[in-house]
């Protein structure tokens, strides 16, 4: 388990990089991406997540994986994180860089939990109806959670929006 | 006196049973009597007073010894007097300690019959706890069977179309939830 100084600390590094090669927007739109097919991909999370592989190795695999799929930023950033042995956490990390640019920006951070991926189709209407109830432009980070069975639920600020099928059958189960 | 005197002076050596002058007989004689006189007249009120007060001692040691016996019937015939009362005593503690025994009794009858009461109705608060805790671990084991079978039938339903659905239908109703 990665500590949450660490996840902070890759965050900043990430922003910080991002920030000065001027690419953050995009930098953090490819993460995101990266971010879906490690967490929808059982494989590729093995493999990148896998301690007991050589550092070279998983700096291969992904090489591999993004040559000519992002920029060269973003490659190098996601190298620097497997390589250091925090591939588990990469999805946590690119959760953190989203967050800081998004209140870098103003912009309000949700975390969208769900039992499948959401297209990008789905992550623009929702965050688009979360900005309308709240007020303010809201950014949002997929992460893939099969125990959820089905459905959604959005963390934002201190505010969870449960719209899950395990939250359905455990109100279910409570009422027996 | 004349005949004593001759009695004295009779069957001595010389007829007489005293020797020497008659005038010693009657100087002897006459200080005798005075010694005796001077005894009597100093030594009577003395001895009249040793007899007085050996008179009032044996008076008063007389009185005591009546006192104490005085006493000791008094002592008696109280004794006698109580007799009859340790009999009643004896009687009185003898149907108190049947009374005791009596309510003694009673009571403990009471009781057990009290706990007799306790001890049914205890069982009787058992029995139904018993029963309903069993109608509620059959509850409980229903409900865990049904959610579960649910929660399977509702897992094995779920396809792509359906978790596109539930995210719509989550999307479209955000608005609401916030």
């Amino acid at each position: 388990m990665t500590s949450s100084n660490v996840i902070a600390g890759y965050s900043a590094a990430l922003y910080s990089v991002a920030s000065s090669e001027g690419e953050l927007d995009s930098v953090k739109s490819q993460l995101n991406s990266v971010a879906d097919a490690f967490n929808s991909n059982e494989d590729l999370r093995s493999a990148l997540s896998d301690r007991l592989l050589p550092p070279a190795t998983r700096n291969q695999i992904v090489d591999d994986l993004l040559a000519g799929k992002t920029s060269d930023v973003t490659k190098a950033l996601v190298g620097m994180i497997v390589s250091a042995g925090h591939g588990s956490a990469f999805p946590d990390i690119v959760g953190s860089f989203v967050e800081r640019t998004a209140s870098g920006k103003g912009h309000k951070f949700a975390t969208v939990k769900s039992a499948v991926a959401l297209s990008e189709d789905q992550k623009a209407r929702l965050a688009k109806a979360l900005s309308a109830s709240i007020g303010s432009e809201v950014e949002i980070q997929n992460v893939v959670e099969p125990g959820l069975v089905g459905g959604v639920v959005t963390l934002i600020g201190d505010k969870v929006i449960d719209g899950s099928l395990r939250n359905k059958l455990d109100k279910m189960k409570d009422s027996f | 006196m004349y005949v004593f005197l001759n009695s004295i002076l009779a069957s001595g050596d010389n007829g007489r049973h005293l020797a020497g002058d008659i005038k010693e007989v009657y100087w002897g004689s006459a200080a005798f009597f005075i010694l005796l006189g001077l005894i009597v007249w100093k030594g009577g009120p003395k001895i009249k007073e040793l007899m007085n007060k050996r008179t009032e001692s044996i008076r008063t040691e007389i009185y005591d010894s009546e006192k104490q016996k005085t006493e000791a019937m008094s002592a008696l015939h109280q004794s006698a007097g109580d007799m009859p009362d340790l009999g009643q005593e004896r009687s009185r503690i003898r149907k108190e300690a049947l009374d005791t025994a009596k309510k003694l009794k009673t009571d403990l009858g009471v009781k057990a019959v009290d706990d007799a009461k306790a001890i049914v109705a205890k069982g009787q608060s058992d029995c139904e706890n018993l029963r309903r805790q069993a109608s509620a671990d059959l509850a409980t084991e229903l409900a865990a069977i049904t959610r579960d079978t649910t929660e399977a039938v509702v897992i094995n339903d779920i396809d792509s179309q359906t978790q596109i659905d539930l995210i719509d239908s989550y999307i479209d109703n955000i608005g609401q939830m916030v």
